[in-house]
């Protein structure tokens, strides 16, 4: 805790310096405060109990991925990217890899694609699991941590069985995958796709349903769909305001047209519409898995004519994906070399995060900490 | 078949051509950087949101382009201003798309481009005392922009300040690379 007695920081004095009214305590929350998943750190101007100004300060974890891609080449930048978002790390190597395929026009047999979707979803149930686990953990609930983990568990060992790590992957390829699923795996998918549709029913009576949780979340963080236009919020954020808005949909690719599931949306606007959200979509996911494993197609799992070395023609590309914060976005600027000439990463939890000084003016302390999980940030993914 | 009036009445210095399977734009426009925030407010109206603010760095200078999208009808829209190399400036839409005041922190503190009427305007991943901006290029690995974007095209006789493909520190005369606008070039030379 600083107050104005103290010096403080840059960032301290900014605020300081902004402050209408002297007086009040200003609190520091951070950077290793257990419910700001990270070294996030935000200054708090508090009016009693309640908050009067808040400001997040981020770029505690900044690595610069977008100078790295500028001097890597194309195949070289690829493991970056499992390393901007640690929970849902196949959707940025999609991101990019589709960015780069769109580029140079390279085509993805059918198998890969249907293989992407299956490990992308899975993924996204194991980011929406340890983001349920925290969130619950945050507002002082310890034991459904242990579940959601071990749930989690499940799908990591599959995924470590084709892609050989548990959460930095880097197994998408420019024209297809690394390896193929084998039998173990299929069937491996199918009983973890049993096994959620059997716990996401427990969850919902004992957790959603939970009185104690329901005060913590109802009619808390407030975003309306202009503020959310505004901010530029995606995902869950955004649905969890009653826009129905996913990437998957919006502006489709790969074979998410042809699979048959719902958008969930919710129109309170508060902390428990987002946390309804995401309950829903893992079961979407689940849905997808299945289907998915149903339709897989035979053949191969790399473009046979892929180039191996990626030298994309001069231009600019725009790709995005629908990661489980939101969207991801890949612009990339190609000046016909074999490293990219300029690669800016979207992320979707710098925009999501970026309105939580509007959201959280007016709220109660503790709900500020409610408010800051129910946007599920990854701060890897803020700073990049 | 609404972003096609979106900018009637803005001055678009030029546009480039955009094939949203290759591209993945439906627009893409280069505007003077007086007409930016009318642009912006334009977009605000008809329901767009911010994506991000980025720059890239060219051999014409600076360039800071703005993508937004729509929730109801998908189709991405690019703002492009270019502006000089010695002190870059743009206005802020911050004031419009709250959501850009992150993104103009975080270009600023990447290509050194200077937001005016920003409310906040301080480093934000970069530390505090840091005084160089990564993402500028040096001389010799800069490249030209109108010939990364081989499909850009001038709309119109640009009247402002700077406009694109023209900026000073151009290596190439835009006349021997935009045949389009040679008449143009030569009313100019009269003058």
């Amino acid at each position: 805790m600083t107050t104005q007695n103290l010096a403080g920081d840059f960032y301290t004095q900014c605020f300081l310096s902004e402050q209408d009214e002297s007086g009040r305590v200003i609190l520091n929350m951070g950077p290793q405060h257990p419910s700001t998943h990270g070294v996030l750190r935000v200054i708090i101007e508090m009016e009693g109990e309640y908050i009067s100004r808040a400001e997040p300060v981020i770029g505690y974890l900044h690595r610069m991925h977008e100078k790295m891609g500028e001097v890597k080449t194309y195949h070289q930048y690829m493991p970056n990217m499992g390393r901007v978002d640690y929970l849902h790390a196949l959707a940025w190597n999609w991101a990019y890899i589709g960015a780069v395929e769109k580029l140079c026009q390279i085509e993805v047999p059918r198998r890969a694609e249907f293989i992407r979707v299956i490990t992308c979803e899975m993924n996204r149930i194991c980011s929406h699991l340890v983001w349920w686990g925290a969130y619950l953990l945050d507002l002082g609930a310890f034991t459904p941590i242990m579940y959601a983990f071990d749930d989690r568990e499940q799908a990591l060992d599959l995924l470590q069985m084709i892609t050989g790590s548990r959460l930095t992957y880097c197994y998408y390829r420019f024209g297809g995958v690394r390896t193929d699923i084998d039998n173990q795996f299929i069937s491996g998918a199918r009983d973890f796709c049993k096994l959620m549709k059997s716990r996401l029913p427990m969850y919902k009576d004992l957790v959603t349903d939970n009185y104690i949780l329901r005060k913590r979340c109802e009619e808390i963080g407030e975003l309306p769909l202009e503020m959310a236009r505004r901010y530029g919020a995606t995902g869950p954020v955004l649905r969890g305001s009653g826009q129905k808005y996913d990437v998957r949909r919006a502006e489709p690719y790969s074979v998410y047209p042809e699979l048959d599931f719902d958008i969930p949306v919710f129109n309170e606007c508060d902390a428990m519409a987002r946390y309804r959200v995401r309950v829903a979509e893992m079961e979407q996911s689940v849905r997808i898995i299945e289907q998915a494993l149903s339709k897989l197609p035979k053949g191969d799992v790399m473009a046979p004519k892929a180039p191996k070395r990626i030298k994309p023609p001069k231009g600019d590309v725009y790709f995005a994906v629908e990661g489980a914060r939101g969207k991801i976005g890949v612009y990339l600027a190609s000046d016909g070399s074999s490293t990219p000439y300029r690669l800016k990463l979207r992320s979707p939890s710098y925009s999501n995060l970026s309105l939580f000084a509007e959201l959280a003016q007016g709220t109660l302390l503790a709900d500020a900490v409610s408010i800051l999980g129910s946007l599920d940030l990854v701060i890897p993914e803020i700073d990049r | 078949m609404t972003a096609d009036k979106l900018f009637d009445g803005l001055q678009i210095c030029a546009r480039t051509k955009c094939h949203p399977d290759r591209c993945g734009c439906v627009m893409s426009v280069f505007l003077d950087r007086g007409q930016l925030k009318d642009a912006a407010k334009r977009l605000l109206e008809k329901k767009y949101y911010i994506e991000d603010v980025t720059g890239l760095d060219v051999a014409e200078g600076i360039e800071v382009l703005y993508h937004f999208d729509n929730f109801d009808n998908p189709g991405r829209i690019v703002l492009r201003v270019l502006t000089g190399r010695e002190n870059p400036e743009v206005p802020t839409i911050s004031d419009i798309f709250s959501g850009a005041q992150w993104h103009e922190r975080e270009c600023f503190d990447f290509f050194g481009v200077k937001f005016t009427g920003h409310p906040q305007f301080r480093p934000l991943l970069m530390p505090a005392d840091f005084t160089e901006h990564p993402l500028l290029k040096p001389e010799k690995n800069r490249q030209s922009l109108y010939e990364m974007l081989s499909g850009c095209e001038k709309v119109s006789p640009a009247k402002g300040e700077r406009y694109c493909f023209e900026a000073p520190p151009a290596p190439e005369p835009p006349e021997a690379s935009a045949p389009k606008d040679a008449g143009q070039s030569q009313t100019e030379k009269k003058e």
